[in-house]
């Protein structure tokens, strides 16, 4: 860490935003928000604030928090406004799921387009969760009047290792996996998010005919991707056609905030696509 | 002093018991005499030099540079520098971790003539021919399979001659273990699934239908379930355990059953195939009088009171037909014994059977007796104890046992295998590092 950016500091603006911030967001953070209550606009936070390694090892054991089972994941805190109190139950299930949300620039895009389905973003870095969490809030408290945003949420966690703790089998519809940590060294394949014995747990979150969608600025990484999709016999490739007409890849492209940097700075971005096929007869 | 037994298995007939000594195999035989007294038939050490293994990658990595190197000069046009220093290999320094060769994984093939191992040394998986009819050694090395990462756990198929191999990186590997086919290149191996966990033990299942499955269990507390050999279809996750799991145990004359244990204070039995626990056994009030001092959290986890306490359950075991099921908490000086219902998978506690020092590893596959060995560092003559299901109870085989630890003193001695101090002696309790201390 450099010279002054002690988290200990007490004079630090950085420490002192976060500290308000994770206040804020233990009061703001499971409520359903009234339109009673938006006479002021809550501001959207500020990415430089939670700046924060661009690197989490995926193998350590982190502190996380992940629910026994899947039946014991507890939605309505983070789509209060799809729970039911007269029933107790969630009225809609989690169906899209963002691998490494970063930012969360896919997620806020993703809202509208599908106001009926229920988007997670899953994501280690705590410091990026925490800035997603906040601009989550501040986007629902700032569309009280249109409930808009109530169908994105975040949580941190490790998607490799987890998630058959969050999502039953068959469950998700779409998986992204936008501009992923692209390990270059060779010892450090297992730890990209694409592996033949990974894929398997993606194929099992899955429900037949799921999408999986990867882009990534690095050429390497995305022949590695599409080379381990192609392989598993459980994916299949989708058409260029397919793609061009797909909403979510034009969101994709342009929505993430890796995407818009790669844009700035005039990259290429590769996409592919995956259908998960039926699951073959078992021998 | 003579080094304990680290791990034991017997034969069906349990007219051989095979031990691992360090980095060797010990065959011990009943004598035909019927007077119950063992013999040493066979001994096999593992040697693999591990040294020539880093040679070879220190001289690739160091060729690769080279060229690397020269092929960066040619571009800018400089000399190639031919003369280039031959590499050293590195040798461990003083203070330098020591290394144990630990044998893990003895399993039998199912007409118990070949018996696999999971070696550390090489990281492989090794098939020994056994042949009573030597006279000066039943053990003869027949093959190595060498792995990408250290193997952890094994198990047989119903295919002869294919185990699997679940490994510390978390990836399942299926292994031929047949001495005539040709061991494959360890680049050329590829993992039929994994985990992105480490694996602590692999099971082989078939269903009622007849279908194949692998159950995999890590230190992520998962269970999972996969199709065999489409291990690519993940069929089922079995949710139950709060931390690390590390034995599985399918019951021989139940194999709807799955029992599991690790770092809980319970022992799960599952119906695996529909995803249901059937019961949660819990044995923290059976261990109580049982924990020692070893059982303490470590200082830096441990709370206020210094009261915290945590235990593995080491190894769970059950008979060919005997409804019972027998388990083992590290380092603690007692066994389990537990009645199984077959109908509805609930267990009840039988019997604690009580042990002189404390326990390191069993054996169930006799029909109605365990081995059982144990730390001898601290009482030198206990090394193994027979007991035998009689009456509804198990009790110690007094005759087999003495005779047992009487051939062991014997003929570790005169196979110089006694070790001069504590230090010499290999980790015998390495589970409880598995638990989890979250960093961050």
């Amino acid at each position: 860490m450099k010279a002054g950016m002690s988290l200990d500091d007490p004079s630090s603006k950085r420490q002192a935003y976060r500290a308000k911030k994770q206040e804020d967001r233990q009061e703001m953070k499971h409520v359903k928000i009234d339109t009673q209550n938006t006479a002021n606009k809550v501001d959207l936070p500020r990415k430089r604030f939670y700046r924060q390694r661009a690197h989490s090892n995926p193998f350590s054991d982190h502190q996380l928090e992940y629910p026994l089972s899947p039946g014991d994941m507890e939605w309505k805190l983070l789509y209060p406004a799809f729970y039911d109190e007269s029933t107790g139950l969630m009225t809609k299930q989690v169906t899209i799921a963002d691998i490494g949300c970063g930012f969360g620039g896919l997620l806020v895009d993703l809202s509208p387009q599908f106001p009926d389905k229920l988007i997670l973003g899953m994501e280690i870095r705590v410091q990026v969760t925490n800035y997603v969490e906040d601009r989550i809030i501040a986007l629902r408290a700032n569309n009280a009047e249109t409930s808009a945003y109530q169908n994105i949420s975040v949580l941190r966690g490790n998607a490799m290792k987890f998630l058959p703790n969050f999502f039953h089998k068959a469950q998700l519809e779409k998986m992204f996996f936008c501009f992923p940590d692209p390990h270059f060294k060779q010892r450090k394949h297992k730890a990209r998010i694409i592996t033949n014995t990974l894929l398997s747990e993606y194929a099992y979150v899955l429900k037949e005919g799921g999408v999986v969608y990867t882009i990534t600025d690095v050429e390497d990484l995305h022949n590695w991707m599409k080379k381990h999709l192609e392989e598993h016999p459980l994916f299949e490739r989708l058409s260029s056609q397919w793609e061009e007409q797909d909403a979510c890849v034009q969101i994709m492209r342009n929505a993430t905030e890796e995407g818009k940097k790669v844009a700035r700075k005039q990259g290429d971005k590769f996409i592919a696509c995956f259908k998960r096929l039926p699951t073959p007869t078992i021998i | 002093m003579i080094h304990p037994l680290q791990a034991v298995l017997t034969t069906n007939d349990g007219n051989l018991v095979f031990c691992v000594v360090e980095n060797n195999i010990l065959v011990f035989r009943v004598g035909h005499s019927g007077g119950g007294d063992f013999t040493l038939v066979g001994r096999w050490t593992d040697d693999a030099d591990k040294s020539a293994l880093i040679k070879e990658k220190v001289l690739k990595e160091h060729s690769k540079q080279v060229a690397e190197n020269n092929a960066k000069r040619q571009k800018t046009g400089e000399a190639i520098v031919s003369h280039v220093k031959v590499p050293k290999v590195p040798q461990p320094g003083k203070g330098a971790p020591a290394f144990y060769s630990m044998i893990r994984g003895l399993t039998l093939s199912s007409d118990e003539l070949l018996l696999f191992a999971c070696t550390d040394s090489d990281k492989s998986v090794i098939t020994l021919g056994i042949d009573l009819q030597n006279p000066t050694d039943c053990l003869k090395f027949l093959k190595r399979q060498s792995l990408p990462k250290r193997p952890n756990a094994i198990s047989l198929t119903s295919e002869e001659s294919i185990v699997l191999v679940a490994d510390k990186f978390g990836d399942v590997y299926r292994v031929s273990v047949d001495p005539n086919v040709p061991a494959v290149k360890e680049s050329e191996i590829e993992p039929i699934l994994g985990h992105v966990s480490l694996l602590t033990d692999v099971a082989y299942a078939t269903d009622k239908h007849g279908r194949k499955y692998v159950i995999t269990a890590d230190r992520d507390e998962h269970i999972r379930v996969s199709h065999y050999p489409q291990c690519y279809i993940i069929d089922n996750m079995l949710f139950g355990h709060k931390t690390f799991v590390t034995s599985l145990c399918l019951p021989q004359w139940n194999p709807r059953l799955l029992l599991s244990g690790g770092g809980d204070a319970f022992i799960c039995v599952w119906d695996w195939k529909e995803g249901q626990l059937l019961d949660s056994f819990d044995f923290s009030s059976l261990l109580r009088p049982h924990l020692n001092s070893s059982h303490l959290a470590p200082e830096k986890f441990q709370n206020e009171k210094g009261d915290l306490v945590e235990f593995t359950v080491a190894q769970i075991k059950t008979f060919r037909e005997l409804n019972l099921v027998v388990f083992s908490i590290e380092q603690s000086n007692c066994i389990f014994v537990c009645q199984l219902d077959g109908a509805s998978g609930k267990l009840a506690h039988l019997q604690t059977v009580k042990l002189p020092s404390h326990v390191i590893a069993l054996d169930c596959s006799q029909s109605d007796t365990f081995c059982v060995t144990m730390d001898s560092r601290k009482s030198e003559d206990n090394f193994a104890e027979f007991y035998t299901y009689n009456n509804g109870l198990f009790r110690k085989s007094v005759g087999k046992t003495d005779a047992f630890n009487k051939c062991i003193v014997e003929s570790v001695v005169s196979q110089n295998l006694t070790v001069e101090t504590e230090e010499g002696i290999y980790p015998l309790y390495q589970l409880k590092c598995l638990r989890k201390r979250g960093e961050h």
